[in-house]
């Protein structure tokens, strides 16, 4: 559809409805604030200095360059998650390459809400849709290819590990700027590592399923040393987190003076980074801005010259503003659009394309174990079986898309860590009988909830939120009460009715949604089972001693073949024995809304990966 | 009059802190908690402790006693100071001033555009009274008082993407800046805003006419041979108007709270758009602010009506 295109057939036949109606979108029909029209150019950048030579580096203190690629191993072997594709280049442009793309223009997106009224680096993650942006990582997932799993140095020139895996030594690059002309140093890194495994927040988590704070250490003014606690090549994708960001120590110390922990937070103004844009215009609630920053260091980039992020909640002004290319692009993950409503809105809109993410989001029925019935690990593990997932598959997501993954155990589909829809279809739990929930699962829910004290069912409170997905809750009423006699009582309450009750642990399931952080069990089991997460200690399930040290064991296991064979024990007992802190229900993919005018878009695996938009341009914005 | 006055002024300061100790009790009444909110974001990140939790209650005094709590904001009132958000930590008077205005503004169109368009309707009704006009006109009535406003805004939306595959700018431009454009953004969320409002006050304004049009002095001005229009706009209309007045202002409270919805369908940044947001925070002292706004200048509205009509009418002033 073209904006401002007007209808006449439609319109012969309301004409004297229409008049007035017309004369004012006839007034107008242009966005209001026209942004400069992208000149096109090919930008070829300047050769690098000598200091940022392409080549990785061997580092002074002996260790092994040791180039992430399969002709070249390291001398430990690991069980890589991240797998680069390449080995690690230098991320300015090659001597005489050009920047692919058109210069100028400010991209207008569409954002789901405003996440937090002020920003604190390294702890609201979900509010990097707004700043990713202004920031720099050590290592990016490389956004420009689309393969999600390909990793690339971003502020390093390149990464070793030393002999015994477990010494990681990145060079920097030399005078990369933070928007307030300073210089990123080593000891900036240094800082920012420590920082993000020391604060509350989700990087912390998976940073110290590998790392303990102080074990990083300048090497000199431009090289930094990360030491693990094993060796394991799963410190890339954690880097390569959006939310692994490297602040200036300085600026920091200077804004985040006098603030306790628990209230930290910097206007949005006051964001410095050194990534391809700096903070521009903020009005609460209603946009953020980012505009180009000059003294980038990676040549040629950023293409556009801002961005503005618009919040719309309304999903109908949300569909009516991609319609009419008010905004080019949605902001992942960002999104009050279903499944179901991105894809219609794809097949109305012929220059609107719905992208979607591997199935890696899960979509969990948390329980509250810390009272009666949900404190017995059968009555748990009755509810995992008797479910019929598929059942859920369908209401949540798209037929003709397959954006949903089939249901699966505890790891996630995506990767080299999940399992096919075949090996699925034969799980206890998961399986079918005829298209319908196979009775040997429903007979032994049901066996097992005798044996807890349960023949005749129990009645349970289940507080959901008006956003969640639209059938959903009927789904659990009737499943639960149809297989297990079990009656639900469902409270529908808003997001901080909701934390208040799961603080006082005033209900008895919840669904709460869980976007991926990185695309590692690791991660995974970290995040949702360890004692460390907030997910184990929202449901009160403790990890039986033989779990956590069978999750630590899997994480140092060097042997792909071995370390899988260990993951899948674990696997077991979460669906065979006990579910855990929750149900999984099934894993879906998560969708963003694209333009055909926007250019260089490829989709990230996972909600955190990064989208700086350097690399995107849009002709016209 | 003047001891009118001073009885409807005396009686406003009581009204008034009773809705401030309304809205304040209220608001700590609702489930959630703003401390909670923070420490979980919008991460819904569990992983914080009860000393952490407790620290940051103190730190935004929502650990203290509800009476306490209600002195110190009243407090700050009085010396023009509405606090700091829990949130962004900005003064909330800054928030009200850049948003306030905005709101003003389309609660001012919506009832020019339905004064405008429910006065006619009216009249019309009445002086056709039982007529296919009228017939017509009452069931309009009767639907614009029946469709909720944010339902006909979503359809409002359908409709222009629909028909002419657009809508008004997303970005919004002050009044000063490009009238053309802002007359674009505001005429739609009017039109929704005012709907119910056409509604009502075409009903009143039928109702009062029919009512006038039997009056003596209207069989008089006919009887003298005075031409019907001359009747109906000289004599009747402007009759019939008062009350219609009346009911508008009355109405304008209700505007003003039917923005919070409006605007946020159509993207205007008013106090919809922060008292939204603000609701879902549990940010106390952006609500509270709002609210008593709203309910200020309802109750200065109906003060000034009060003494307008009793300025009209001294028959009120001895009642």
């Amino acid at each position: 559809m073209i904006s401002g295109e007007i209808r006449w057939n439609r319109i012969l036949r309301l004409i004297p409805l229409l008049a007035v109606v017309a004369f004012i979108v006839g007034c107008g029909g242009a966005a209001a604030t026209p942004t400069p029209e992208p000149v096109a150019v090919s930008v070829t950048a300047a050769a690098p200095s000598s200091a940022e030579s392409m080549a990785p580096t061997t580092a002074a203190a002996a260790p092994t360059t040791a180039q992430p690629t399969e002709a070249a191993a390291p001398t430990v072997p690991l069980a890589p998650t991240v797998v680069p594709t390449a080995a690690p280049t230098a991320t300015t442009a090659a001597p005489g390459a050009e920047v692919m793309g058109k210069h100028g223009g400010v991209l207008r997106t569409q954002v789901f809400g405003f996440p937090a009224q002020t920003f604190t680096p390294h702890v609201n993650w979900q509010a990097f849709v707004f700043s990713g942006g202004a920031w720099s990582l050590l290592v990016e997932f490389d956004p420009t290819t689309a393969d999600p799993f390909d990793i690339r140095p971003d502020l390093a020139k390149s990464w070793e590990i030393s002999d015994d895996g477990l010494t990681w030594t990145f060079p920097i690059h030399e005078n990369v700027k933070y928007h307030d002309g300073t210089t990123v140093t080593a000891s900036d890194v240094v800082y920012s590592i420590d920082r993000m495994s020391r604060l509350r927040g989700s990087t912390r988590t998976p940073l110290r399923t590998y790392y303990e704070a102080g074990n990083t250490r300048a090497v000199d003014e431009h090289t930094v040393a990360i030491t693990t606690k094993f060796p394991t090549r799963d410190l890339l994708a954690v880097l390569g987190m959006n939310s692994s960001y490297i602040v200036s120590e300085a600026w920091q110390n200077m804004v985040e003076e006098g603030q306790t922990e628990e209230q930290l937070g910097q206007p949005w103004d006051k964001i410095m980074g050194s990534g391809p844009f700096k903070s521009g215009e903020v009005v609460r609630d209603v946009s953020v801005e980012v505009v180009k920053h000059e003294d980038y260091f990676k040549e040629g980039y950023p293409l556009l010259d801002g961005i503005k992020h618009v919040v719309i909640i309304e999903k109908g002004t949300i569909i009516a503003a991609h319609k009419t290319a008010q905004v080019l692009m949605s902001s992942y993950p960002l999104t009050n659009l279903t499944t179901r409503e991105a894809v219609t809105l794809d097949r109305e809109t012929p220059d609107v394309t719905a992208h979607f993410t591997p199935p890696n989001n899960t979509f969990p029925l948390r329980m509250n174990q810390r009272r009666e019935p949900l404190s017995d690990p059968r009555v748990r593990q009755a509810l995992n079986l008797a479910f019929h997932r598929q059942a859920f598959r369908d209401v949540v997501g798209h037929p003709d898309v397959g954006a949903v993954a089939p249901p699966i155990t505890g790891i996630r589909a995506a990767g080299p860590w999940g399992r096919t829809a075949e090996e699925i279809s034969e799980l206890p739990g998961y399986r079918e009988l005829n298209g319908e929930k196979h009775p040997d699962d429903i007979a032994a829910a049901k066996k097992l909830l005798a044996d807890a004290g349960y023949p005749n069912g129990f009645t349970i409170t289940y507080i959901t939120t008006p956003v969640e997905r639209p059938g959903v809750v009927p789904l659990f009423t009737d499943q639960l009460k149809e297989f297990l006699n079990i009656t639900l009582e469902t409270d529908t309450v808003d997001l901080a009715t909701m934390a208040r009750r799961i603080d006082a642990r005033d209900m008895d399931l919840w669904v709460d949604t869980s976007p991926p952080l990185i695309v590692a069990p690791d991660n995974w089991l970290w995040q949702a089972y360890m004692p460390i997460s907030g997910t184990a200690k929202a449901s009160g399930w403790e990890a039986p001693q033989w779990f956590q040290e069978a999750v630590q064991d899997q994480a140092q296991e060097p042997d792909p073949e071995k370390r899988l064979a260990k993951i899948r024990k674990i696997e077991d007992f979460l669906m065979n024995e006990d579910p855990g802190s929750w149900v999984v229900m099934f894993w879906e993919a998560r969708h963003m809304i694209a333009h055909d005018r926007v250019k260089g878009f490829n989709m990230p695996a996972v909600s955190i990966s990064q989208l700086k938009f350097e690399h995107i341009w849009c002709d016209p914005c | 009059m003047q001891a009118y006055i001073v009885k409807r002024v005396l009686l406003f300061i009581p009204t008034a802190i009773l809705l401030t100790a309304l809205v304040f009790v209220l608001m700590r009444l609702i489930p959630g908690d703003p401390a909670l909110n923070i420490l979980v974001g919008p991460e819904k990140d569990y992983d914080y402790t009860q000393e952490e939790l407790d620290r940051l209650r103190a730190e935004l005094g929502t650990d203290k006693p509800i009476y306490e709590q209600y002195v110190r904001w009243i407090w700050g009132i009085l010396h023009w100071d509405f606090g700091i958000t829990f949130y962004s930590k900005t003064p909330v008077a800054d928030d009200i001033s850049r948003t306030f205005p905005v709101t003003l503004e389309l609660a001012i169109i919506a009832i020019f555009v339905s004064s405008v368009v429910a006065v006619p309707l009216g009249m019309i009704s009445a002086v056709k009274q039982d007529t296919v006009v009228d017939y017509v006109t009452r069931i309009l009535a009767i639907v614009g008082i029946s469709v909720p406003n944010f339902w006909l805004a979503i359809l409002l939306i359908f409709f222009l993407v629909w028909m002419f595959n657009w809508i008004a700018p997303i970005e919004y431009v002050s009044l000063w800046d490009d009238p053309l454009t802002n007359l674009q953004q505001m005429a739609f969320p009017a039109i929704a805003l005012g709907a119910t409002n056409v509604a009502f006050v075409a009903r009143v304004t039928r109702s009062t006419m029919l009512e006038v049009l039997r009056e003596d002095y209207i069989r008089t001005a006919r009887s003298k041979g005075l031409a019907e229009k001359m009747v109906i706009y000289r004599h009747a209309l402007k009759n019939a108007l008062l009350p219609v007045i009346t009911v508008s202002g009355y109405q304008f409270g209700g505007l003003l709270g039917g923005t919070i919805i409006i605007e946020n369908i159509f993207l205007i940044p008013g106090m919809g758009r922060i008292t939204i947001v603000a609701l879902q925070q549990r940010d106390y002292v952006v609500i509270q602010t709002v609210v008593i706004l709203i309910v200020m200048l309802v109750l200065l509205l109906n003060l000034v009506l009060d003494i307008l009509y009793a300025w009209v009418n001294p028959r009120i002033r001895f009642t």
